[in-house]
This record gives C-alpha cells, sequence and structure tokens, in this order.
C-alpha cells in the first residue's frame, strides 16, 4: 500500500485475432496518483504509449458496467479500482475469465446478451392497467424486496467469478438469474409461472454449487448467489406441485 | 472472421484462494459421509448382537480409527462452518422494515446454536 | 502480416425505421413504434449496448407534475424562465403536458420508483422549480429508466438491435434522409442499413470540454452527422455547467442532495448563495430559493467565490464544500445510497460525517439539432430527440430533471413521427443510389487505416481541443479568449487529417473509431465557440464580461443556428423565438431582492 503518487508497472494480456493464436503479456509502466484508477491507467497507455490497446469503458463512475477486467485474478470494475492499493505493482490486467476474448480486454457478451428475453425481464400482469389509472401502489416494503436484484449494471464480473459458467457456458448463471428474482419479487409482477422454465431448467438454478463468488465480486450489492439459491427452493416446490398433479391425474 | 481465443479453465479449483476455500468445502462432505457411514454400521453391529456390537467398539477404540475421528471432526467443523457462510444466501430473504436482515448476523446465529446444540450433546453423553 | 486476408465487407438490410442511439431517447422512440405500429421494422444501432448508454448516469430524478397544489402551467413558467425565454414556449406546452404520463407509463413497465407510505411514487424538490415535481429512484433515476426500458424493449422482437455498431454517416438520397452506414466493430466489417426514416438519439457532446460529467462515449456524433448532412445546430453556444461535480474527474454529485437539503459552503463554511440574490439563507429547502436555485446562477457563483478566493483547495482544483451531514446517515442512505458510494469511493469521504468538494463541471449540451416541435429536422426523414436534438425546450439553462422527461416525451414523439413518414414512403428506385453512397463512406472511413505512419497522436489533439474548449468558453466568456479558442479549433480541424493511428487492424479497433469520433466532436466544438462569440450579450448559462453582461433582448432574444460548409468555419444564423403566453420578464429566485451580483 501507497498512498502516494509514483510509477507502477502494468503487466496487460493481449490478444490480436487478426495476427495472434494466443495471448501474450505487454509491460507498460505508467505514473499515478492517489486517486488514478486502473481505468486512468489504460486510458494513459491507449493516448500516450500504444493507441492499439483495446477495452471498453464509458461511464466512469461505476454505473454503466462496461469496464470489467481481470485485476491480479479477479474480477473488479476498472474505473472503482485503484493504483495506489497495487503499489509497488506489477499489476496484472486481462480479459473478463471465461467469456470468449474478441481482441485484448475486450470480450464477446454474446452469451449473455442473448439469453435475456429467456428471463422475460419485464413487468407481466394478467390485466395491464390503464395509463388513465395511474400508477400501481407499491409500500416502500414492497420495494426493497427487489431494491437489491435490481441494482444489476450487468457488468458481468459475476460470470467472470463463477467457475460453473467457465465450465457450461450455457449456465444462465448470477446476473441472468438475479434478474428473474428481481421481477419475481416485484409485488406488481404476476409472470412467475412464466419464468419457471428458465429456473428449473438444467441450465437454470440446479447448475449452480453455490461457490458465492458471483456475490464476493458484485460491485452493487446484488447478491445472485442469494437470488439464485432461494429460487432453488421455488423450483423444488414447483416440480413437487407439478408432481402432484400429475400424481392425482391433473391432465396438462 | 471473428476467431475468438478461450482460455482453458486450467486449475480453477486450486486457484485463487477462495475457489480453493470452495473445492475443500465440497471435498469435505467426503468426511461427512465417512462418518454417517460408521455410525451405520455400528447401528448394524447393535443389531447383529453383543459380539458384533463389542467388535465394532474395540474397532472405534484402534489409535488408527481415533486419528480418522480426529480428521472427520476437523473436516465436518470446515464443512459446517464454511456452509453456515453461505446460509444467508440458500435461506428465504429476511427484511427489518426496509432493510435486508445483515448475512453475517445469520451466519453467527447458525454458529451459535451450533455451539449451544454440541455443548448440550456433550453434557448430556457425559451425564449418560 | 494478417493471419486472415479480411477485406472490409460491406452488408446490407432494409429496416422501416433505423434509430440511432440506444439510450433513454432512442428506446423510448422504439418501443412506442413497436406497441404502436408492430408491422413496423426496426433497427436499433448503437456503440455501445443498450444499457452502457449515458442515460445510466443520470442520478436525480425526472420532472412530470402530480400533486393538487401544482399544475402544467406552474411547470411551464419555471422551465421558459429558467431557461431565460429562449424556451419555444409551445414546445414547453406539448412537453409538460406529457410528462406525467410518461412517469407513470414507466411506472407500468416495472421501474422502481421510490414510494411514500401512501405507496405511491414519491417526488422530490430541484433546483429551479417552484414545487415538489422530480420523480426518482433513490440516485439511480436514469440507470433504473434505462434499464426498465431496456428489459420492455425485450418483448419486442421487431426491434432489431445492433449492438455495437458506430454509424459513421448518413444515406441521402433525393433530399431525404434513407439510412445509415456503420462499422460493426467487433469485426471492423461495414453494414449500410436502408430505411425509411432515421431517428437521431446519441446524446450530447460533453466530451468537448476537458472536465465533464460526461461518459466517454459523449462525442456529439449524431449532431457531427446532422451538421455534414447540412442540418443546423441550434443555440449551441448554451453549455450548461452542473454546479456539483467532483473535482478533476467530474463526477457527478446529483442536484437531489441539494433537493433534499444539502447546503454549499465555501472555504469559511459560509452559505455563500445568499451572496448572489438567491437568499435568503433558509435550513430546510425551499423552491428556487439558496441551493435550489438553478444550474446557471450557481455555477456562475462557485466562479465569483473563486475569483474571491474564497473556494477550498484540493489536489484537483478548487472547491466548495456540499455538506449533507445534517441530513443524517439514514436519510442518506435511503435517499442518497449512490452518492454515498460514490463520495467515498472517489473522494474518500463519508458524507454523514464530513462535507464533499465540489465543482462546476460541463454537465449538458442544451443546444443541438434542430428540430420542430414534432421532432423533425429540416432534412426530411431525419428526426432527432434527447440530448442530441433541440426540440426548444430548453432555453439558455435547462432545469434538472427535464432532460430524462425529454426522453421520453420526444423520444416516444420522434419514434411515432418517423413511423408515420416510414410508412408514406414509396421505397423503390433508390436502392442502387444508396448502395453507391454506402461504398462510398465506407471507403472514406477505411482511409484512416492505410494512413502513413509518423504522424499526429490523436490524443494530443484531442486535448488541444478540450483544453481550447475549457479555456474559451467557460462559465464566463469574453470577446478575445473565445476568438482565440475559434481560432484554435479552425487549425485543429486542419490538423485532422494529419493524424496516424498505431492500430492498423480491423476487429475491436476502438483507435479508429476514436478518430471519427474525434472529427465529429471537432465540428460541435467549433458550432459552440462560434455561436457563443456571436452572441453578444448575457443569458442564461451564456455570461459575458466583455461589455456584454446584461440580456439584450432586443438583439439576442433569437435562436442561433449554426451550419458548417466544408472547409470554412461555421456560419452563425438566427431565428426568432416562438412566444406565445409568458411574454419575456425579470428572472428572480430566492425570496429576498432581485439584486443581480454581475461581474
Amino acid at each position: 500500500m501507497s498512498d502516494g503518487s509514483g510509477q507502477i508497472d502494468i503487466l496487460i494480456s493481449r490478444y490480436d485475432p487478426e495476427r495472434d493464436d494466443q495471448p501474450h503479456t505487454e509491460r507498460f509502466t505508467v505514473p499515478y496518483q492517489h486517486d488514478s484508477s486502473v481505468l486512468d491507467a489504460l486510458l494513459y497507455i491507449k493516448d500516450r504509449i500504444d493507441g492499439s490497446l483495446s477495452f471498453r469503458w464509458s461511464c466512469r463512475m461505476a454505473i454503466c458496467g462496461s469496464c470489467g477486467k481481470m485485476i491480479n485474478g479477479v474480477p473488479r470494475l476498472s474505473c472503482k479500482t485503484f493504483l495506489r492499493d497495487y503499489a509497488p505493482g506489477p499489476l496484472h490486467i486481462e480479459a473478463l475469465h471465461h467469456f470468449p476474448v474478441i481482441k485484448d480486454l475486450v470480450v464477446e457478451q454474446a452469451g449473455f446478451l442473448d439469453k435475456l428475453p429467456e428471463a422475460r425481464p419485464w413487468l407481466i400482469r394478467e390485466q395491464e392497467q390503464a395509463l388513465a389509472d395511474g400508477p400501481h401502489r407499491q409500500s416502500p416494503r414492497q420495494r426493497a424486496r427487489f431494491a437489491s436484484t435490481s441494482a444489476c449494471i450487468n457488468c458481468l464480473l459475476c460470470y467472470a467469478a463463477c467457475p460453473q459458467y467457465g465450465m457450461k457456458p450455457d449456465f444462465a448463471g448470477p446476473a441472468l438469474l438475479a434478474l428473474v428474482e428481481r421481477y419475481n419479487a416485484d409485488s406488481r409482477d404476476q409472470g412467475r409461472a412464466e419464468r419457471m422454465p428458465l429456473i428449473n431448467a438444467e441450465d437454470g438454478v440446479w447448475s449452480c454449487t453455490l461457490v458465492g463468488n458471483c456475490s464476493a465480486v458484485c460491485p452493487k450489492g446484488v447478491d445472485p448467489a442469494a437470488a439464485i439459491n432461494r429460487n432453488k427452493l421455488e423450483s423444488a416446490k414447483d416440480y413437487f406441485l407439478r408432481f402432484l398433479k400429475i400424481g392425482s391425474g391433473g391432465a396438462e | 472472421m471473428k476467431a475468438h481465443y478461450q482460455r482453458p479453465m486450467g486449475r480453477w479449483y486450486l486457484r485463487p484462494f477462495y475457489l480453493f476455500v470452495y473445492t475443500l468445502r465440497e471435498l469435505t462432505a467426503v468426511f461427512v459421509l465417512l462418518y454417517a457411514l460408521i455410525l451405520l454400521s455400528g447401528l448394524a453391529a447393535l443389531a447383529a448382537g453383543p459380539e458384533a456390537w463389542a467388535s465394532y467398539r474395540q474397532a472405534l477404540a484402534h489409535p488408527l480409527s481415533i486419528g480418522l475421528h480426529g480428521l472427520i471432526l476437523v473436516a465436518a467443523l470446515y464443512n459446517s462452518i464454511t456452509w453456515f457462510m453461505v446460509a444467508p444466501k440458500a435461506m428465504p430473504a429476511l427484511f427489518i422494515g426496509t432493510r435486508p436482515l445483515p448475512g453475517l448476523l445469520i451466519t453467527l446465529a447458525h454458529i451459535v446454536v451450533f455451539v449451544i446444540v454440541s455443548v448440550a450433546l456433550l453434557v448430556l453423553a457425559g451425564a449418560g | 502480416m494478417s493471419r486472415f486476408d479480411h477485406k472490409p465487407r460491406l452488408e446490407s438490410t432494409r429496416h422501416d425505421i433505423v434509430i440511432v442511439g440506444g439510450g433513454g431517447a432512442g428506446l423510448s422512440a422504439a418501443i412506442a413504434i413497436a406497441e404502436q405500429h408492430p408491422q413496423l421494422s426496426i433497427a436499433l444501432v448503437s456503440k455501445v449496448v443498450p444499457m452502457r448508454s449515458h442515460t445510466v448516469a443520470a442520478e436525480g430524478g425526472a420532472a412530470g407534475v402530480v400533486s393538487a397544489s401544482d399544475g402544467l402551467d406552474l411547470h411551464f413558467r419555471d422551465t421558459v424562465v429558467g431557461g431565460e425565454w429562449l424556451c419555444d414556449q409551445a414546445a414547453v406546452d406539448y412537453f409538460v403536458a406529457r410528462c406525467h404520463e410518461e412517469m407513470v407509463r414507466l411506472e407500468h413497465w416495472g421501474c422502481p420508483w421510490s414510494r411514500g407510505e401512501d405507496g405511491y411514487p414519491a417526488v422530490r424538490n430541484f433546483g429551479g422549480m417552484s414545487t415538489a415535481r422530480t420523480w426518482f429512484a433513490a440516485d439511480k433515476t436514469g440507470f433504473h429508466i434505462l434499464h426498465t426500458l431496456f428489459q420492455t424493449s425485450l418483448r419486442f422482437p421487431r426491434i432489431q438491435r445492433f449492438d455495437e455498431y458506430f454509424v459513421h454517416d448518413l444515406l441521402v438520397d433525393d433530399g431525404c434522409c434513407r439510412g445509415v452506414v456503420a462499422i460493426d466493430i467487433a469485426s471492423g466489417d461495414f453494414h449500410a442499413l436502408q430505411a425509411g426514416a432515421v431517428i437521431m438519439a446519441t446524446g450530447g457532446a460533453g466530451r468537448v470540454y476537458r472536465q465533464n460529467t460526461n461518459a466517454g462515449i459523449l462525442t456529439g456524433d449524431g449532431l457531427g452527422l446532422a451538421l455534414r448532412h447540412g442540418v443546423a445546430l441550434r443555440d449551441m453556444e448554451f453549455v450548461q455547467f452542473h454546479p456539483t461535480t467532483l473535482p478533476g474527474s467530474g463526477v457527478l454529485i446529483t442536484e437531489g442532495c441539494r433537493g433534499e437539503g444539502a447546503y454549499l459552503t465555501n472555504r469559511h463554511g459560509h452559505r455563500y448563495l445568499q451572496d448572489y440574490g438567491l437568499g435568503p439563507e433558509v435550513r430546510e429547502p425551499v423552491p428556487k430559493t439558496m441551493e435550489l436555485g438553478p444550474r446557471d446562477r450557481l455555477s456562475q457563483a462557485f466562479w465569483h467565490e473563486q475569483q474571491a478566493g474564497r473556494t477550498v483547495d484540493t489536489p484537483n482544483g478548487p472547491a466548495v464544500q456540499l455538506e449533507l451531514m445534517h441530513l443524517g446517515r439514514r436519510k442518506i442512505a435511503e435517499r442518497l445510497p449512490f452518492i454515498s458510494e460514490l463520495a467515498k469511493t472517489f473522494v474518500g469521504v463519508d458524507p454523514a460525517c464530513a462535507p464533499i468538494p465540489v465543482c462546476p463541471s460541463v454537465h449538458y449540451t442544451m443546444g443541438g439539432i434542430a428540430t420542430d416541435i414534432t421532432t423533425a429536422t429540416a432534412l426530411p426523414g431525419l428526426y432527432a430527440c434527447g440530448e442530441c436534438a433541440s426540440v426548444g425546450i430548453h432555453g439558455a439553462n435547462r432545469l434538472g430533471s427535464n432532460s430524462l422527461a425529454e426522453l421520453l416525451v420526444f423520444g416516444r414523439e420522434a419514434g411515432l413521427q418517423a413511423a408515420g413518414f416510414a410508412a408514406d414512403q414509396a421505397r423503390q428506385g433508390t436502392a442502387a443510389a444508396l448502395a453507391a453512397q454506402a461504398r462510398e463512406s465506407a471507403a472514406r472511413a477505411a482511409q484512416w487505416l492505410a494512413r502513413p505512419a509518423g504522424g499526429l497522436r490523436l490524443a494530443e489533439l484531442r486535448e488541444q481541443m478540450t483544453t481550447a474548449m475549457q479555456d474559451g468558453v467557460g462559465i464566463y466568456r469574453d470577446a478575445e479568449r473565445m476568438a482565440s479558442t475559434c481560432e484554435s479549433l479552425e487549425n485543429l480541424s486542419q490538423l485532422l487529417d494529419s493524424i496516424s493511428l498505431d492500430d492498423r487492424s480491423r476487429c475491436f479497433n476502438t483507435e479508429w473509431l476514436s478518430a471519427i469520433e474525434l472529427g465529429f466532436t471537432l465540428d460541435v466544438a467549433r458550432c459552440i465557440a462560434h455561436a457563443a462569440l456571436n452572441r453578444r450579450e448575457s443569458r442564461g448559462s451564456h455570461q459575458r464580461l466583455d461589455g456584454y453582461n446584461q440580456r439584450d433582448d432586443d438583439q439576442f432574444l433569437r435562436h442561433s443556428l449554426a451550419t458548417l460548409a466544408p472547409g470554412q468555419p461555421p456560419q452563425i444564423h438566427y431565428r426568432a423565438v416562438n412566444i406565445t403566453r409568458l411574454p419575456p420578464g425579470e428572472r428572480r429566485y430566492g425570496g429576498g431582492s432581485a439584486t443581480e451580483h454581475k461581474p
């Protein structure tokens, strides 16, 4: 730890699909101040040393979810991680684990994005309320039930932290299952049944072995591990109820 | 035109450290199972008659058995405590008003109950 | 050598509507079309995945009249007075009448608005507003609005997303906008999207300045694109400085803090706003008074405090203190949790214990692509909404919480208008011409990759631009510095062709995109600087020190319109303001005398 300023060595895992078969590491030395973030260092390198370094970033304030990287092996938002905490270095930056790498620190997110509609992440009502009838009512206590799961910024750090996702890319994964829980726990929503297939699926909650690391790395306190494991109970209940229905001759 | 690089998983169960903690949690379950089998065989010996029961007790007193039990105790403690640590994630959400009950509190409650029950059992066993 | 020979390909697709930008405005437009015209195909093109768009960073809230004691007329007056009469009053009337409905619509889509004990959405005070009418979701309102819109958009398969496609040109044929040309960022291939109508929803251009609250993506692409196709930018000299941002980084500390009752103090602990016509000093928040004054006045007051040496020094420059301590930890945790997180993370301050150092930074582009009240631009088939547009509701100074509402009201309007236009269009006969245009444009963009090495560094040019803007077109302006900025910018735009890139590859080449962006940003900067130099008065966020320090309605109660011809400095023209019912008058805040502090 150091509180001042200085220089720090940064090792970056580089990959250019047009030239490389696999990534290699390059070393850069950058100056830092007390408040310099890892993102500041990456921007410094891109602007002044090597413009070919590719990485995603946008808001700089830990809300857009673009800039997740592996920093010394731990998934973190680079805008919210400070160089002073890694002095004197070296600091190793890689693309988020478990995702295919497009270039340098940029990963392919389609695996997550394409699955989003399966969570049916919108408010489902048996009967939609007319605009003229005004807003639904919801107490602050009811709102609190999904306050944490609705805070997900889709930064995908939880996927990079989850070994199950690493081994099973079809696993719905922490953020997606937390999103399911966000709508299921919303007092205005009536769509739980529509979301059960994703929860019950082979790649749904039962692919989670409660490593718990997703919640540990979450920069927004979402606690996806809790969201998933609470739904194991729901899934078991759902299975049991369906079993009873069929057992009693319920035609379905 | 895309040639994405897919990083191999490697020995993810050893490193980083938090994954090793998880791996141990899962492995220690084997010792818990082993202890359940030992108890079960005791039950079988009891059913088979006084002779079988006596030889079962004799086997338990063997230094190797005592060593094994020590190992099982450590493993079971590790297994229990690491599960208590993730217990807040496996149970229904609890709230005080609009604030979620802190997970640490739930873990501590588990540990306290665990200690009380263990001590009570030991006292009961001693009294018996 | 390349492992695979990668000749740039040019794909081509047809859609009824192409929307450029996936933030609040673009998503509102897309959903409105999908709901109302399910037969139309929609392409939603964005250089980032929609939930990364900068709407995500809005904190404080969105305006919508709710209470019986409030009224549309009050919201109208606050907005027009706040904009110092440079607002299109018909547009403001249209806007305020629809805000509430849009807030309710979002509620029906699941937006987690903060609630009162009665279960109805709560509202908070905001600067320059006569009463509490700002809907909020804690202090992450933009985040929740954006995610609600994005997730709701997933219900509609007719919305086809082109995530991480960078639009670098418009297709224009027969005087009509007929689509866009984009780079598929992941592959570097080109993609022409032909359409019956195009909606620009690309956000602002805060990156024109060095210290700003904006995300890296806010490079004014939409404004630059429109400008190059002959569409004027309106009122560009009006750039909003948000008074409370972190020194250096410019990270936004929401006005919601002051809405909840925070104080601004100088180095002596004095609530200095009472010295700038915003008093009397009140302990509890009173609308339009003290810390609830409008943003332009607050940023200007900071400037005076700085000149007088009454600011606090921080490693990143002068600051004043935003005090939340008296609100208590509980209220901060409930209403301002994100601010608490930002302050702890970025300046190591727990706002329940100590004041947050803050200073003004560039925040919002009040001008933009000139549109009429229906969001139509002068180029048929091209519509614009959100921060990139100037539909005329913000005038010379935007009130906080009007912009999130604007995204929804005018995003929807743009969607429906563009749908109507596209449905009317006969779409035959132009495909060949458009394809040729797309090929030519793609070849031009690809030239960046073929330039010889050893030229100027991109970042150097960008830094010179942002420095010139920061120095010359700040909170207070004078002719000499503005003229010097104009000159620097003209020189810099000549140098654009001397840049050479380190990265000649195609796959996810963000340096290439930055170079194209810089071209747009520079054009926008030139328009801002020239429009500012030409406005010889002081109004709203445009304040001059060189003898033009009063408002001059006779000469300048007019919109500026900036156009750009190749190889020439921007041309500035003026057009009358649409004043329907509130004649210009004195702009008064605070409860005391109306003495204005002028340097």
